[in-house]
């Protein structure tokens, strides 16, 4: 039974904890606790694969749950049960938490299953796992997609001297700059492009670049969307407009640093796989995209 | 030009209130009245100063003449004794030879007029010889002997000097016993006699009298010569002093002496003594004298002077007289035998102003018509210049009554032609303006109307989506507290699911058994092999625990289709949207129903803590709506606690009244925002996260449940809100 993996359910609902236990009982080894205190023990004394925790629990909050575990066990995989989306505490478990996956109440088991296994593997996977970062001495690229230019302006004034910026006001054209510049590391971008919802190209450019890590500027608080962009797109950070530039310019050297991370050790991108949509979203995305996706997967 | 400048000021206060016309001409009619004015005063002071120089020469003048001619008519009555005193001690008049005596002095009396009578008194015989003129006609002779028995009679004479009748006759009459030969023979030399009045003149006279006296110094006799003051009376009333001048001569005593007017100098009494008529006369002082100047004049020199023997020396003195000023000259006129009296002279200022009064006038007259001729061409000017101004002005005043069209003198090429075509270009602008300011002044009135409605159209858009913020976050916390059980039963429903599939297989495996054992054809290896199976399958079973689980799991399921449904019952109250009022609302059940519906939103780090009446009477009321205050004052309170905190509901009743009230340790409110919480729109949110209408709907509402809101608030201690409603009237 050791060989097992383990995983942590973190709900101040006991009847929650004893129907997941009754659920994974069997794969699994399960830890369940109501206090957030406790979880943080947990995952210190003993390696923990994957903790999935409630957001609302009156002695920790679930953000700070999976913050803290990030912080003490940086390999486990995080996800977040939520009952009703809180948006702050969402924004704040993707920036603070990096949480590999929302899961919404009520669930369904074979879904939670599918979802915590594909965790579990990932996580089974990465043990031992170290990076060494090294730089490759390329100057590494920026990409910023927004059709509003004092986007841009920001983005440039922040980071120019350390890295390379691009602009695009059109995510099919951004298609086209990432075909042909393979050293950016970063795309910064709006989810509305001229009136249009780009989240569909944005997952699809995830799909196909998984090393690439995307950042959200968006003025769009949609809790529906932050939970695609992140079980479908694996977007980075989430930033709300007006830019906070501080907040811009942490994500983004964040952001280079995770990218390079992940070329020392490129199995550590399998963290960032995304879910498949459960609707076929493939015909959102325009034909002269599928264009590009077509030509970067002959020459990959 | 401190006198300027309050001229200035002056005419600064003045040009707001007197007509612009006024003041233009104002400043020239001012100036040449100053000149005027200032012509007249000058000539008028120069020509009294002439009057006072002029008046006192000829008081001078006048006095040196009556002086001088009183003095040298006088003085022929001493030369005339003097004369004759010569001839008497030459011989050539023999004193005993009375006829030669009375032709020598019928003879000698035609030689002087000034004299009128020339006599001698002889200290021998007490007789008397003289002569006294009579005007043009020949003379009388004076004699008084024993020839006349004493008597002293006056005769008519012949052209020869001859005696004829007595014209008239004093009897018992010796010269001796008279003053002026007692005064003279005293004296021993020439001397006057007292002023006596003189009844034949009706003037005063006096007389010189001489002592003469013989080689051996013995009294022959006195000579006596009579002045009578007829002349001098002739002479002062010739005298031309000014016009209305009079000039009188009196004694120190202030008896009149002469005078240039007619008022007589004595007066003549009848009075009975012993039977006898005789006629008494009687001297005039000066200020008794019936010329009131004489008299008024006399009076004001008592006044001056105490004694009139003070006045030594020629005066001038000034006196206002029935109004009028009189120049007055006072001057002692004497001689050395004696003669001791004063000559006034007055003259009235009007005699020599009469000339500088004319001036004067003239003056006057010149100046009032100067001035106003100034005035009115003054005013013809100011009319030119302001004429058109009073035009604007007018056709201002119309414009400000709207009446656009006014024609003004714009042709004119001066300054006012300017100021009338920017006056007319003024006035179109205005009129323009004006159109277009009443056309926006419609537009503006459909406008607001417009707005208006607008405005309340939005208004309850706001007040219905703050109804929709607040239903928003209460579905967000019901949809909170419906996911957390509906996640569990869900999952557990799917595992029964499977273990029922579990059972069913168990189920079939056993049924298989139990038609194997009852069928006659079942092998023993068959009975054997199914056996085993389901003990096998029994035994997981018993091992999993599996019905347990079942059990635990449907448990589970109850309870939180239990906590579901009661969520669901608690939200009953919050999904009426209408205002009906029900009756025997308790507040109790409300807070409870608002604490489940709310418990999302208040969040799981609050301490709630419950100090009910239980007996609290029921309220009519429309639950969903106090539901609704409840629940934003106590989702409000959880908002003020920062971290951990704790949130006190206390309920109770007085005697018409039941009292809400949610108190909270959190930041509380402070003074300046408290005022304001009720007021629409006002939030403390940043944009955006409130309509600012929660408070001012939960005010209005416990308003209309004739109910009252109240909060108190300490600064870092909490707040308090107290929700007082009327209890439910029994019915």
């Amino acid at each position: 039974m050791t060989d097992k993996a383990t995983i942590l359910f973190v709900d101040d609902e006991e009847a929650i904890l004893r129907s997941l236990k009754m659920l994974f009982k069997s794969q699994y080894n399960v830890k369940t606790t109501t206090d957030g205190n406790e979880a943080i023990e947990i995952v210190k004394g003993q390696t923990v694969h994957v903790v999935v925790s409630d957001q609302r629990m009156p002695i920790m909050p679930g953000v700070e749950v999976l913050r803290l575990v990030k912080e003490n066990s940086p390999n486990t995989m995080r996800l977040l049960l939520t009952g009703y989306s809180d948006w702050t505490a969402m924004v704040g478990s993707v920036n603070e938490g990096e949480v590999f996956r929302f899961i919404n109440k009520p669930w369904v088991n074979e879904e939670i299953k599918e979802t915590v296994s594909q965790a579990v593997e990932i996580a089974m996977s990465l043990t031992g796992i170290q990076a060494d970062i090294k730089d490759s001495g390329d100057k590494l690229g920026v990409l910023v997609i927004d059709d509003d230019p004092s986007t841009y302006d920001s983005v440039k004034g922040l980071v120019e001297d350390k890295f390379s910026v691009k602009s695009t006001a059109s995510i099919e054209e951004a298609f086209g700059i990432l075909s042909e510049d393979p050293n950016i590391a970063v795309v910064v971008t709006e989810v509305k492009i001229g009136g249009e919802d780009v989240t569909e190209p944005l997952k699809k450019l995830k799909e196909i670049y998984p090393s690439i890590l995307t950042l959200i500027l968006t003025s769009f608080q949609d809790t529906q969307l932050l939970i695609d962009l992140i079980n479908q797109g694996q977007i980075f950070r989430f930033m709300p407009k007006p830019i906070l530039p501080k907040l811009l310019e942490m994500s983004i050297n964040a952001a280079v640093r995770h990218y390079k991370v992940c070329q020392a050790a490129p199995m550590l991108l399998k963290r960032h796989a995304v879910a498949k949509p459960k609707d076929s979203s493939e015909m959102k995305v325009s034909g002269k995209i599928m264009g590009y996706l077509q030509k970067i997967r002959e020459r990959l | 030009m401190s006198s300027q400048s309050a001229q200035n000021g002056f005419l600064s206060k003045l040009s707001g209130k007197v007509p612009l016309r006024i003041m233009i001409v104002i400043p020239f009619v001012a100036l040449v009245s100053f000149a005027g004015g200032l012509t007249g005063y000058l000539s008028l002071r120069n020509g009294q100063e002439a009057v006072n120089n002029v008046a006192s020469q000829l008081r001078g003048e006048v006095t040196a003449r009556i002086e001088e001619r009183v003095q040298s008519y006088l003085e022929t009555a001493h030369k005339v004794n003097k004369l004759n005193a010569n001839d008497i001690e030459l011989g050539q008049l023999n004193l005993e030879d009375t006829l030669a005596l009375e032709k020598y002095f019928w003879k000698r009396i035609q030689s002087f007029e000034e004299v009128t009578n020339i006599f001698i008194g002889i200290q021998k015989e007490g007789s008397m010889y003289g002569a006294k003129g009579i005007g043009t006609d020949l003379p009388q002779i004076i004699l008084g002997n024993d020839s006349t028995g004493g008597s002293l009679n006056y005769y008519d004479t012949d052209t020869l000097g001859n005696r004829e009748k007595v014209r008239e006759s004093a009897p018992d009459y010796d010269p001796r016993v008279r003053s002026w030969y007692k005064d003279a023979v005293k004296v021993g030399e020439s001397i006057w006699s007292p002023i006596y009045p003189e009844f034949a003149t009706k003037a005063l006279a006096i007389t010189a009298a001489q002592p003469v006296y013989d080689e051996n110094d013995s009294l022959l006799g006195v000579l006596g010569s009579t002045a009578i003051f007829t002349e001098v009376n002739e002479f002062l009333s010739s005298l031309k002093i000014g016009e209305h001048g009079e000039t009188f001569i009196m004694e120190r005593s202030g008896l009149l002496v002469s005078t240039s007017t007619p008022a007589p100098v004595f007066i003549t009494k009848e009075v009975d003594r012993d039977g006898k008529k005789e006629r008494l006369t009687e001297r005039v002082n000066a200020t008794q004298s019936e010329n009131e100047i004489i008299s008024a004049t006399a009076q004001h020199l008592k006044e001056q002077f105490e004694d009139l023997a003070e006045i030594q020396e020629a005066m001038q003195l000034e006196f206002s007289f029935k109004g009028e000023k009189e120049f007055v000259q006072v001057s002692p006129l004497r001689d050395k035998r004696g003669l001791d009296w004063l000559v006034v002279v007055t003259i009235p200022e009007k005699d020599f102003m009469a000339q500088i009064h004319a001036n004067t006038q003239m003056t006057i007259w010149l100046s009032v018509i100067t001035i106003l001729l100034t005035t009115i061409v003054g005013l013809f000017t100011a009319k030119g210049i302001i004429g058109p101004i009073l035009r604007l002005n007018t056709a201002s005043k119309k414009f400000a009554e709207g009446q656009w069209d006014q024609s003004l003198p714009t042709n004119r090429t001066d300054e006012l032609g300017d100021l009338a075509r920017s006056f007319s270009s003024m006035g179109e602008q205005v009129k323009q303006s004006f159109i277009a300011l009443e056309e926006a002044n419609a537009n503006l009135e459909h406008k607001v109307e417009d707005r208006t409605k607008e405005l309340k159209e939005s208004q309850a858009q706001l007040v219905q989506s703050e109804k929709m913020a607040s239903l928003g976050q209460m579905v967000a916390g019901v949809a909170h507290e419906i996911n957390t059980p509906l996640g569990y039963v869900r999952s557990n429903v799917e595992m029964v699911q499977s273990l029922f599939s579990e059972a069913e297989n168990l189920y079939s495996v056993y049924t298989q058994l139990l038609n194997t054992l009852t069928s006659p054809e079942a092998t023993e290896e068959d009975i054997n092999g199914q056996l085993v199976g389901a003990a096998e399958l029994s035994q997981s079973f018993y091992e999993d625990d599996t019905f347990g689980d079942a059990q635990a799991l449907c448990g589970d399921m109850v309870k939180g289709l239990d906590q579901i449904a009661e969520l669901v019952l608690n939200l009953k109250d919050f999904s009426r949207v209408d205002s009906v009022r029900v009756q025997n609302v308790s507040v109790n059940q409300c807070l409870d129903s608002v604490l489940v519906i709310g418990h999302h939103a208040i969040g799981p780090k609050i301490e709630i803590t419950k100090e009910y009446d239980d007996n609290v009477p029921g309220i009519e009321c429309s639950p969903s709506h106090v539901n609704q205050v409840l629940l934003n004052i106590i989702t409000n309170a959880a908002q003020a606690i920062d971290d951990a905190g704790k949130i006190t509901l206390r309920t109770g009743a007085d005697a018409d009244k039941v009292k809400i009230e949610i108190e909270d340790n959190g930041k509380g409110i402070p003074d300046d925002v408290r005022e304001k919480i009720f007021d629409p729109f006002f939030t403390t949110k940043p944009i955006g996260e409130g309509t600012g209408l929660g408070l001012s709907i939960c005010y209005k509402i416990i308003e209309q449940h004739e109910g009252q809101i109240e909060v108190e608030s300490e600064m870092g201690k909490g707040t308090k809100f107290i929700i007082t409603l009327p209890r439910q009237t029994e019915a």
